[in-house]
């Protein structure tokens, strides 16, 4: 993990195309303002870890059902 | 063992081949014929799999209404349904750029599809939090994180 301190209104720019900026700071809570190409997903991390999961779980149980469905025709 | 060849006017001739032909046939494994299924193109592949960019939308009378999201550039595929089946006033906030990217400036081009987990009790739950929105004129799609996410389940039991 690259490891960066940032004062408020500063910013970090990942490969070019990304922008991240600290946009206030109270005493635990901070506002990040990100700016990135409409193709890359920006979210909040349990929400991505979340559905992340979800998919993972969903293909891995589709798998069975689509055989037992899709591949033995009676 | 093949048979000895036998004169063309050999009546015992035409009964060997019949026979033989229907053993092949009920040999056979049917392998029914899937209809090919619409190609749909994810520009940011599904959250966790970014890389999995193209799939194949398949319906079946076997699935419905469920459809088969059969991924083409990798191994991973979804059983998907319309959310309509499920829930009623289910609405997906889109973000601008959602909306950009799609090119959905008409609400009736998008359609939304929610991924379905099976789980070991034969219980099938669906995914209203990151539901999938797709272009029906572009065949654009994206996993889509509504604005209204936080208050959205990601295992919505079905009936049935």
């Amino acid at each position: 993990m690259l490891v960066l301190s940032r004062k408020l209104k500063e910013s970090v720019v990942i490969n070019g195309n990304i922008t991240v900026s600290i946009l206030r700071v109270d005493n635990d809570n901070v506002r990040i303002g990100i700016e990135a190409p409409k193709e890359v997903n920006v979210m909040r991390y349990e929400i991505y870890e979340e559905i992340r999961k979800n998919n993972q779980a969903a293909a891995d149980s589709s798998v069975a059902k689509m055989k037992a469905k899709l591949l033995v025709k009676n | 063992m093949p048979p000895a060849a036998l004169h063309q006017n050999d009546c015992r001739a035409m009964l060997t081949i019949e026979h033989k032909q229907q053993e092949a046939e009920s040999r056979a494994v049917e392998v029914p014929e899937i209809k090919p299924g619409v190609p749909l193109h994810f520009a940011s592949g599904l959250l966790g799999f970014e890389t999995n960019k193209n799939f194949e939308l398949i319906s079946d009378e076997e699935l419905n209404p469920y459809q088969w999201l059969k991924g083409t550039d990798a191994d991973q595929s979804f059983l998907v349904i319309p959310p309509s089946f499920a829930v009623e006033n289910y609405s997906v906030e889109l973000a601008e750029d959602d909306v950009v990217m799609l090119e959905l400036n008409d609400q009736a081009d998008a359609v939304v599809l929610c991924i379905a987990t099976y789980h070991l009790n034969e219980s099938v739950t669906i995914n209203l939090k990151g539901p999938i929105v797709y272009n029906k004129k572009t065949l654009q799609g994206k996993q889509i994180v509504p604005l209204n996410a936080a208050n959205l389940p990601l295992a919505h039991p079905m009936g049935n």
